[in-house]
């Protein structure tokens, strides 16, 4: 493991708290286990980043690796703090996050940029970022949370990932990393202070953004492929789809998988 | 039932040592567990069925609280607290604060957070609950001994459900 503080920067962002102190590595096993080490053994500041050039470890879910070109991508874990959050509304987590990159990259991007539930980032049937939200449970509310973050930023070639993008790919230019953490870390906090307000305000948001909402398309369900079309998601951020008759339905992430 | 049914059922309970009664009416549901810790049981649990007559009733008194400071009637509406720790004889039941799947270890071929016989203290991690792909590590609450791990890795468990017996002695 590397040492945990390491290249500490201080950016100059247009935020309060959110990305203001930065870690930086050139390359580390996972941006997460990084952050959550430091956050297990050290006082790390609500909106503290940990950012990688390249991961080796890169974690989706649990042991899926997400591969990335050194120096190429933005790979960053945000450290909060969410205490305001009941165990069972943490699903909001998912919408801040995944919100907060389809802000960025609709500045960017012509093309429409969605969500494909639950927390994949999709343009032009593609997928150019991913999320991985790690938290400590205390009790019944979130005590820590981390942020973890891969968005295909420079990188133009993707072995053996046949839906990845990127936005060099998408707009034929390159972006500068530093401008994009400070544009995320922006659109991070802005809606985490909403969040404090209330706690529904980002659903609707999230529901309009869903990936092929109120399109038909091949859901696995329980081992059998039947059409299904989103329509939203519920409190718990169970995805809502509704079948050929009509009939409405709530589904966990392991319950319904998105045939594409 | 009146307080007097309440009470009696109440020294019963202590009297003879017993954990838990639970007793159901056509009226209401009563579930009398007792503390270890207090001399007199609790009463954590009173229900009563929404029941036309019981509407019209001119006081909207829900069930008689008895005078006594020990027992405590609660109506079961209140929210019950997750990842509760209840008594289960000497042991604490942890219990899930959330609706997901609950895994052992950190990931596949990770060492497991807590074995039988482990010794975990306040803010211990125990497990870790996915749902949705979030990925929470669930810290305890108490210090003990585990006794139990009543959850299988990588199954479904619902909220409230018990995960892990606890000896804090």
């Amino acid at each position: 493991m590397p040492s945990v503080i390491y290249g500490i920067k201080y950016l100059k962002l247009e935020t309060l708290f959110t990305g203001k102190i930065q870690y930086f590595e050139a390359e580390i096993g996972s941006t997460n286990d990084w952050a959550a080490m430091a956050v297990k053994n050290l006082k790390v500041m609500e909106g503290t980043v940990f950012r990688a050039g390249s991961q080796h470890q890169g974690k989706g879910q649990r042991g899926r690796v997400w591969a990335s070109e050194p120096n190429a991508n933005l790979l960053v874990s945000y450290v909060f703090y969410p205490g305001f959050i009941p165990a069972h509304r943490q699903f909001v987590l998912v919408q801040l996050v995944s919100l907060a990159l389809k802000s960025v990259l609709d500045e960017i991007l012509i093309d429409e940029v969605k969500i494909k539930w639950p927390n994949d980032i999709y343009v032009n049937d593609l997928k150019i970022a991913g999320v991985l939200i790690e938290s400590t449970m205390k009790g019944n509310s979130v005590g820590s949370s981390i942020f973890g973050i891969g968005l295909n930023v420079n990188q133009r070639i993707f072995e053996n990932v046949p839906n990845a993008t990127s936005i060099a790919l998408e707009t034929g230019k390159g972006l500068d990393l530093d401008r994009l953490l400070s544009d995320l870390s922006s659109q991070l906090e802005s809606r985490y202070l909403s969040l404090r307000r209330d706690l529904d305000t980002l659903s609707l948001k999230y529901s309009e953004a869903l990936f092929r909402k109120n399109q038909k398309c091949e859901y696995v369900i329980g081992g059998q492929t039947t059409l299904m079309t989103p329509i939203g998601v519920d409190q718990l951020g169970q995805i809502v789809l509704e079948d050929e008759y009509g009939r409405v339905n709530s589904y966990g992430f392991h319950e319904a998988r998105m045939v594409i | 039932m009146d307080i007097d049914k309440i009470q009696a059922l109440i020294k019963f309970v202590s009297k003879q040592g017993v954990s838990e009664v639970e007793l159901e009416t056509e009226e209401f549901k009563i579930t009398i567990k007792s503390d270890k810790n207090v001399a007199e049981p609790k009463i954590i649990q009173a229900q009563m069925p929404m029941m036309p007559q019981m509407a019209q009733m001119a006081a909207p008194v829900a069930v008689p609280v008895p005078a006594a400071p020990a027992p405590v009637v609660a109506p079961v509406a209140a929210p019950v607290p997750a990842a509760a720790k209840e008594e289960n004889g000497n042991y604490i039941t942890v219990k899930s604060p959330m609706i997901g799947t609950f895994y052992r270890s950190a990931g596949p071929g990770k060492p497991t957070f807590a074995e039988v016989g482990d010794t975990i203290k306040e803010g211990s991690v125990t497990c870790i609950i996915e749902a949705m792909k979030l990925f929470n590590e669930i810290e305890s609450e108490v210090s003990g001994k585990i006794v139990k791990i009543l959850i299988d890795d990588a199954t479904p468990v619902e909220y409230d459900q018990p995960l892990f017996l606890v000896d804090p002695s």
